[in-house]
């Protein structure tokens, strides 16, 4: 009856995060917190890893509540992979001052526990509880810093909104507790939800929970608070932060939208506020000259991708999860590649980077391609596979839209790489490029089809390609 | 009959009740009556729970929300030292269109509920398995049980969730060293 490889990974991060926490009480050992924290990270990382690859078929455990193997421990692996990179960039900030404490990086552990139970919870509470615990861990990551003087009001600003945004989604989720009886995933899977179609009740609370979502994930008519917050938030942590919303977001709407069967003219309305929101994003970015505000713009673009694959059907979710995890890697290294100072930088405060530090500039470049979807690198192949899916499910319009969209996002993703091969003067860094994380960008990048591949084999084993009964 | 008549008529009395607090709570200018309003509105969430049948959690949402949690707030309040005059006025722009749309959303909640009473499908039509109610259902020892088994987990995460609070607050807090 109980099978504990579902809480594996985050048992192994929440005693760790427990024992850096107390470790840090310890003077002597305080200085050492970061480099402990980076390698529980790494550990849990590559736990899923291998829990992905010898038990490609999950079994559900403690008490039918939580998934264990298979596609959600790769998904955990793919989660804790771009925590552990934001954590070596949390590291660098925080040995150059200007940061608060240490307690961040045992707070990131716990995250990463909330973050990679989410995709393998069987039970509607048990993602609401991961899916709050992330957020609340997102809201002190951006109000990390000292030296900007935004990070506050974005921290606030963020705390409140997501609060509301949670408080939508779970109104609805309690009426559709109402409306059912139970909240288990497996009990939901079978119902006769055509009966409920046309009933107003399951209309709120479908809007309710769509509502929660989309503001998560920073759909358009939702989304007002995602440049101020992205744009102000602690430049080192920002890209995790827009990571972690996302992932939650991404997470819980594909579970969703697998276990519940949702009217397809609805999903077709999802499809047209994703383009809608695309051209908004992308649009946004273009006029920045802040290359936080002008991720931040972007971010809301990305987010409309991720929705579109949502509503394509079981293909689509799968893509759009890929897209996530891709997605997340790349917005944390960007993020923290290009946080150089404690504060919000411009555009032009990047003159001269390419001649002074190549290295780090290549690496640079390189991240804004892969978010841009040029062609050799993973953002291409996780965009091409979101927008096949989409044409493939029959969104023709809002797929072509979203499409022009991502074309316009190359005009401001290209501009930092123009800026940073103007001659300038030197910028200090005093790390050298985290050569190694882009070498897996590239590496993932030169060979997509081996991971989507296992991505794809391992998502059929859990048995979400089938058919409603 | 005629229970169902007095159950109706008190929830509806509690329902309003909680309905009043919250908005007075919202809308009072004096920080510490606004508390005292949400006292009120726990009160009725109270009354609402005892009266469908969840005697425990209703004397939980007495004894932690209006006796403990609601002091500790009573206690912010006062160590803020807040009086009405130093809050500042509502934008008046922001006021009106926060009222219309809240106004909106009210109707389109309203009339929801009311064709959702009318037109609900029976649950036989829709559910494959219709559980009972537990043995005690409301009491203790069914709530403890689940608590303990099926929502170990959760519960668990939970006290993660509360961890965060608690270190993020710490880290927030957190004064620059003046080296």
């Amino acid at each position: 009856m109980n099978n504990y490889m579902g809480i594996l990974s985050a048992g192994w991060l929440i005693i760790g995060g427990a024992l850096v926490l107390i470790a840090g009480t310890f003077q002597k050992v305080r200085r050492r917190i970061p480099e402990l924290s980076i390698a529980i990270g790494g550990g849990a990382t590559l736990l899923n890893g291998l829990l992905a690859w010898f038990y490609p078929l999950p079994k559900s455990g403690f008490f039918g509540m939580v998934w264990g193997g298979g596609i959600y421990s790769f998904l955990a692996a793919g989660v804790m992979l771009a925590i552990t990179v934001g954590l070596s960039f949390l590291w660098r900030s925080h040995r150059e001052g200007g940061y608060r404490g240490w307690e961040a990086f045992p707070l990131t552990l716990f995250i990463g526990a909330a973050l990679s139970t989410l995709p393998a919870s069987n039970h509607l509470l048990l993602s609401v509880v991961a899916l709050e615990t992330v957020s609340l861990g997102a809201y002190v990551l951006t109000g990390l810093s000292w030296e900007n003087r935004y990070a506050p009001e974005a921290a606030v600003k963020y705390f409140l909104l997501g609060a509301v945004g949670f408080a939508f989604l779970l109104l609805g989720i309690s009426y559709l507790y109402g409306l059912t009886g139970t909240l288990y995933l497996h009990h939901l899977w079978p119902m006769r939800w055509t009966a409920w179609h046309g009933n107003s009740l399951f209309a709120l609370a479908m809007v309710l929970i769509a509502i929660g979502i989309l503001f998560k994930l920073s759909i358009f008519p939702f989304h007002w608070w995602a440049p101020d917050v992205y744009g102000g938030a602690t430049p080192s942590s920002a890209g995790l932060v827009v990571a972690l919303g996302k992932l939650n977001a991404a997470f819980l709407a594909g579970v969703f939208l697998h276990y519940i069967h949702i009217p397809s003219d609805w999903l077709m309305g999802l499809a047209s506020i994703a383009a809608i929101s695309s051209l908004y994003g992308n649009l946004g970015a273009l006029g920045q000259t802040s290359i936080q505000r002008m991720l931040g713009y972007s971010s809301i673009a990305h987010g409309s991708y991720i929705l579109l694959g949502l509503v394509s059907g079981p293909e689509g979710r799968l893509q759009a999860w890929g897209y996530t995890l891709v997605y997340a890697l790349t917005s944390t290294l960007t993020f923290g590649l290009l946080s150089l100072r404690a504060e919000p930088m411009e555009y032009k405060s990047l003159r001269g980077l390419g001649y002074n530090q190549p290295g780090y500039a290549l690496a640079v470049a390189i991240c804004l391609a892969s978010l841009s979807g040029m062609p050799p690198l993973i953002g291409f192949f996780a965009k091409y596979g979101i927008f096949t899916a989409a044409f493939r499910a029959g969104y023709w319009l809002p797929s072509i839209v979203a499409l022009i969209g991502a074309l316009i996002g190359y005009f401001y993703y290209w501009r930092p790489i123009a800026w940073m091969y103007q001659a300038g003067e030197e910028i200090p860094i005093r790390m050298p490029a985290l050569a190694l994380s882009t070498g897996v960008l590239v590496g993932l990048g030169l060979l997509p089809m081996a991971l989507w591949g296992w991505l794809d084999y391992l998502y059929g084993l859990a048995g979400l390609f089938l058919p409603r009964p | 009959m005629f229970v169902v008549v007095l159950t109706i008529v008190s929830l509806s009395v509690c329902g309003a009740l909680a309905l009043i607090g919250g908005a007075l709570a919202v809308t009072l200018r004096d920080p510490i009556y606004a508390v005292l309003a949400l006292v009120k509105a726990m009160l009725g969430l109270a009354g609402i729970y005892f009266l469908l049948g969840a005697e425990y959690v209703g004397a939980i949402q007495v004894i932690v929300y209006a006796g403990a949690i609601l002091v500790t707030f009573l206690f912010v309040v006062m160590l803020v030292n807040l009086s009405p005059e130093d809050i500042p006025p509502f934008p008046r722009g922001i006021a009106l269109y926060g009222n219309l749309i809240l106004a909106v959303a009210w109707l389109l909640l309203l009339s929801t509920a009311l064709s959702a009473i009318l037109e609900i499908p029976a649950p036989e039509q829709v559910l494959l398995h219709v559980e009972p109610l537990p043995y005690l259902y409301g009491t203790l020892p069914p709530l403890g049980k689940a608590l303990f088994t099926a929502y170990a987990f959760p519960f668990e995460l939970l006290s993660v969730t509360l961890l965060i609070g608690i270190v993020g607050a710490s880290l927030l807090v957190q004064k620059r060293p003046s080296s």
